[in-house]
């Protein structure tokens, strides 16, 4: 099992590589069919994409994500909890860039095993440079072997 | 719709069943390889049974879904902190539903402090939480 100590030294505090990205209509289209979505003003993403932000805000993705804290996706990590704010509303096709940081990262044990909590804070913000979101997630990281 | 006041129920938002199809395209669109969303096969591995996952946004997003419904725009919706408690999974009949509990003025409008949450047909509470809403055009 990857030593909690060293993954703390190396990542607590760390600023992952910042990423930019931006959502094509037939994405956002996909994404309300997917969730079901009432209908939305034209232009404008789901709210629901704040926390999409949060991954391709980064310069990497939900893999590398897993390959840094030593998880694979059959272990089955999860997302803990989740703090969505939004200024304002996320835009279709407008360039969004994410700056994101490791605030904690803790082990515990519970009913299932050993996990590791990682809790990560991504700042959005549009060409400019004004926010539009922030996103706080804690990643729930199961530690089977 | 009436007045927004501590202990206004928002109308629930429902979903008669969660759909494996679905979980596919939202791993495509947030390029994400954990096959417990996708593969049967992973799911049994980690003694999670034979149905898929949902993902977790997901189901934050059906919570969203209910605020959308009730307030119209998602401008209004400034801040959702939620709690993931246990997994959704395919064939699942989910219900998100929220309780205004407390109303102030924020200087930028009339912001509804809610509990919200997403429960299963059986009563299991999925995810639970609280959401800020601007409630200006709503009453």
């Amino acid at each position: 099992m990857v030593d909690i100590e060293e993954l703390r030294e190396r990542l607590v505090g760390r600023e992952l590589p910042g990423g930019s990205f931006s959502v094509p209509p037939y994405e956002s289209w996909l994404m309300s069919d997917v969730l079901c979505s009432p209908p939305l003003p034209e232009g404008v993403l789901h709210p629901t994409y704040v926390f999409h932000a949060g991954m391709r805000g980064v310069g990497f993705d939900i893999a590398s994500l897993l390959d840094l804290v030593h998880c694979r996706p059959e272990d089955g990590p999860m997302i803990g909890e989740t703090d969505l704010r939004q200024v304002r509303p996320l835009r279709v096709g407008e360039t969004l860039r994410g700056s994101t940081r490791v605030v904690d990262l803790v082990r515990k044990r519970g009913r299932s095993g050993v996990f590791d909590l990682m809790r990560v804070e991504t700042a959005i913000r549009d060409e400019q440079g004004s926010a539009v979101a922030f996103l706080t997630n804690t990643y729930v990281f199961p530690r089977r072997s | 719709m009436g007045t927004v006041a501590p202990g206004f129920r928002i109308p629930p938002w429902r979903l008669e069943r969660v759909e494996a199809a679905r979980m596919k395209t939202m791993s495509a669109l947030m390029r994400d390889p954990n096959p417990i969303h996708f593969d049967p096969e992973a799911t049994r591995a980690l003694g999670l049974g034979d149905r898929v996952v949902n993902q977790g946004p997901a189901n934050l997003g059906y919570i969203v879904n209910m605020l959308l419904e009730w307030v119209g725009d998602p401008a209004a919706i400034r801040r959702l902190r939620v709690r993931f408690e246990a997994n959704v999974f395919a064939g699942d009949r989910v219900e998100a539903g929220g309780e205004v509990t407390e109303v102030r003025d924020d200087g930028g409008g009339r912001v509804a402090v809610c509990d919200v949450w997403l429960r299963r047909d059986d009563g299991q509470r999925l995810v639970s939480g609280t959401a800020e809403v601007v409630v200006d055009e709503v009453g």
